[in-house]
């Protein structure tokens, strides 16, 4: 959080600076040297909302870094959600090099909702820029009896039915069902 | 492919790159590696052996040995320990570098009960009533009248994909297709003797015939002892105990080793009480070589069938109804990698993998946890016993190459393949000359035997004690290979700060504690009776 106290407050310093050393208030004199240049936080390219099926990698997605005073290999990226539910801070891989940088998402197996991601970009003045972007991961239902029907119908060499990714839905309580299958009834 | 050991040794010398030297650190074995294969032990794959046949007059062949249901206490009666008819075994080679078997031995197994499935049944005054036992008399490589419970099984070769491929019957020298499966040691009551179950069980020694496959193979199906050699309670246990050789020389008992550290002991192998159940298969090795250097690539699997109906009034031949397609559920090639290496969120992944998809485990190797939960765990005692002040005992070589050319690639001039794709299996040379069982060294390749581990793996190759040693960082010192000092370049000393210390278990085995015939592995311990 000082870091975003940083991002506010240094432009202001800095002006107020600038306008001190140039003589601001309309006194004349002496120009002196040149003033140092402002630092100026470093940019983000803008990252879109994502929606994503349950399960699923998202990612990774490009993004774009700048500084005006440093060179984008010198910047600091880091990334964070606010809700660590869904996507813990071990689940956010940032990569890349340079200006071009990437992020991907590993939401936790199985769970679901809406989260801000916040990718903070920080030059070696420390002056920092936030981009957040909403990321929404919506459960994928699955049918029990379907899945069960459907995979019981497979041979032995045919393709598994892939279950990662989809919420069961408990369809298939009533054992009567599966009765045809297992072809013995109590008598 | 014809090799010398002299022409092995230059070749491992003169190829000193990334990718293309090593020792495959395989530590030993995996018993109930995973939890979800945890919950299946007819399933588990707990070893797997590869090996140039040894057994005299056997030049050639290749002896292939897949162990399944751990830790089998030898009394486990009633049911004892037989293998699931639900599930497929499964063998395979690959013997061209791509990670892709191309050739898979599978195996089905069918349990049947005596009297057509009806079982034994005495008169109890007047009716007929089934035994609860599975055999209620002696049972004899004659006579099985007794046996209560029968299990024989079928085998098949499939050439290529091991689901799309050419399947084709193995069968027996009178053209049958089903093979008999030996009653598990119940005990010296039943079976008369040790001896009497030995000559029981080798009378399920078959002679095949593989389609595609010039010259008969051998099969045998059935319960052995545990040939596996760790001191697995202590291990688990936080490594409770000092891991270094604690004697100036293996079994001294003279205390001149590492302070405090342990004595090579029998007694420290704690699953020399169990048995285990063993599919060996051997099979000349132009069976095995197809197009490639000579170097075979090898694992075992078990799958079942994706879906499974639980049958609420289960019968004995009924207890469920499976359907749809196989689903690997075990794995196994270089033993413990699921066990120690692999992360306790992707063990069943692995166990589920196949080597072509290796790559997604990577990390794993390079970045290996195991050598810095050893550091957490010993590096203060070290420094304390030796007066030392080592900052870390891990190697610090990351990625760790000389682990990924270890477990993932293989020896150059000893067992790579002419293509080379990372993936863990066993890889053995089918043109080394086997090492008599009396001219083994334990240690394999690192004890100068060309013939054994990381060269395939033989019984008696004591695969805990050279993974202890690797994956701390024995391959960035040079190794003895052949009376030369050899280099692998993989790492250096300065990154291994205890890469040249012995450590081990303390849970000896070597050849002499096997047979020197197919199977190799011995007879099983009996339920009751001594051994």
């Amino acid at each position: 959080m000082n870091q975003h106290k940083v991002v506010r407050l240094l432009p202001l310093a800095v002006t107020a600076l600038v306008v001190a050393a140039c003589g601001g208030g309309g006194g004349g004199g002496d120009m002196g040297p040149p003033p140092p240049a402002a630092n100026t936080a470093p940019t983000i390219s803008a990252i879109a909302g994502k929606v994503s099926d349950q399960d699923m990698v998202i990612g990774p997605i490009d993004f774009s870094i700048g500084d005006n005073e440093s060179d984008a290999a010198s910047l600091t990226v880091s990334a964070t959600a606010d809700s660590t539910s869904l996507i813990p801070a071990d689940a956010i891989t940032v990569a890349g090099s340079g200006a071009a940088r990437t992020i991907t998402l590993t939401p936790l197996e199985a769970m679901t909702g809406t989260v801000n991601v916040s990718i903070a970009v920080a030059d070696p003045q420390g002056a920092t820029t936030t981009r957040t972007f909403g990321v929404t991961v919506n459960a994928r239902p699955a049918s029990i009896l379907e899945w069960s029907l459907t995979t019981f119908a497979k041979a032995e060499n045919d393709e598994v039915t892939v279950m990662n990714g989809y919420t069961f839905e408990q369809d298939a309580d009533d054992p009567a069902i599966f009765e045809p299958l297992i072809g013995m009834g109590e008598e | 492919m014809s090799f010398t050991k002299q022409r092995l040794v230059a070749a491992a010398v003169a190829s000193l790159l990334p990718f293309a030297t090593l020792i495959h650190p395989a530590w030993g074995s995996s018993h109930r590696e995973a939890p979800n294969i945890a919950r299946m032990p007819t399933l588990d794959s707990t070893d797997f052996y590869l090996f140039n046949s040894y057994e005299p007059g056997r030049d050639g062949y290749v002896t292939l040995l897949a162990n399944y249901i751990p830790l089998q206490q030898p009394y486990g009666g009633p049911n004892y320990f037989a293998l699931d008819e639900a599930g497929l075994y499964e063998i395979h080679i690959d013997n061209d570098g791509d990670a892709r078997e191309n050739l898979t031995f599978q195996f089905r197994f069918d349990n049947r009960l005596a009297n057509d499935g009806r079982g034994i049944k005495l008169n109890i005054n007047g009716p007929q009533v089934a035994v609860p036992l599975k055999n209620v008399g002696g049972v004899t490589a004659g006579d099985n009248s007794a046996l209560n419970f029968r299990e024989s099984y079928q085998m098949w070769v499939v050439r290529g994909d091991r689901r799309r491929g050419n399947a084709a019957a193995v069968t027996g020298t009178n053209g049958g297709t089903v093979f008999g499966k030996p009653y598990d040691f119940v005990g010296t009551k039943t079976f008369g003797s040790v001896d009497a179950y030995k000559a029981y069980a080798n009378s399920f020694i078959y002679s095949v015939n593989v389609p595609g496959c010039n010259a008969p193979g051998r099969v045998f199906v059935g319960q052995r002892k545990e040939g596996f050699a760790v001191n697995l309670g202590k291990v688990f246990d936080l490594v409770n105990l000092v891991p270094v050789e604690g004697d100036s020389a293996p079994g001294a008992g003279d205390g001149g080793g590492f302070p405090g550290g342990i004595t090579q002991s029998r007694a420290n192998n704690q699953v020399d009480d169990a048995n285990v159940t063993t599919i060996a298969l051997e099979l000349h090795k132009s069976c095995l070589t197809g197009s490639g250097n000579g170097v075979i690539g090898g694992w075992t699997s078990a799958s079942l069938r994706q879906a499974r109906l639980l049958n609420p009034l289960p019968t004995f031949s009924r207890p469920e109804v499976d359907g749809g397609p196989w689903v690997q559920v075990s794995r196994l090639g270089m033993p413990l990698v699921n066990e120690l290496v692999i992360g306790l969120p992707d063990k069943d992944r692995f166990s589920a993998s196949e080597p072509k998809f290796d790559g997604q485990f990577a990390t794993y190797v390079t970045n290996p946890t195991l050598p810095a939960l050893l550091d957490v765990l010993f590096r203060g005692a070290v420094n304390q016993t030796l007066g030392t002040n080592i900052a870390n005992l891990a190697p610090n070589n990351f990625p760790r190459n000389d682990l990924v050319t270890a477990f993932l690639t293989g020896f150059a001039g000893v067992n790579q393949m002419s293509t080379v794709t990372a993936s863990e299996m066993t890889r053995l040379n089918t043109g080394i000359a086997a090492t008599a069982a009396a001219d083994q060294s334990n240690f394999g390749v690192a004890g100068g035997d060309l013939a054994g581990f990381p060269n395939g793996r033989r019984p008696g190759d004591d695969t805990v004690d050279i993974a202890l040693r690797v994956v701390m960082g024995r391959l960035c010192y040079p190794l003895t290979l052949g009376g030369n000092s050899v280099d692998l370049k993989l790492c250096a000393p300065a990154n291994a700060p205890v890469g040249n210390v012995p450590f081990t278990d303390g849970a000896p085995v070597s050849a002499a504690d096997f047979d020197t015939k197919f199977p190799y592995l011995t007879a099983p311990l009996p339920g009751s009776g001594g051994y």
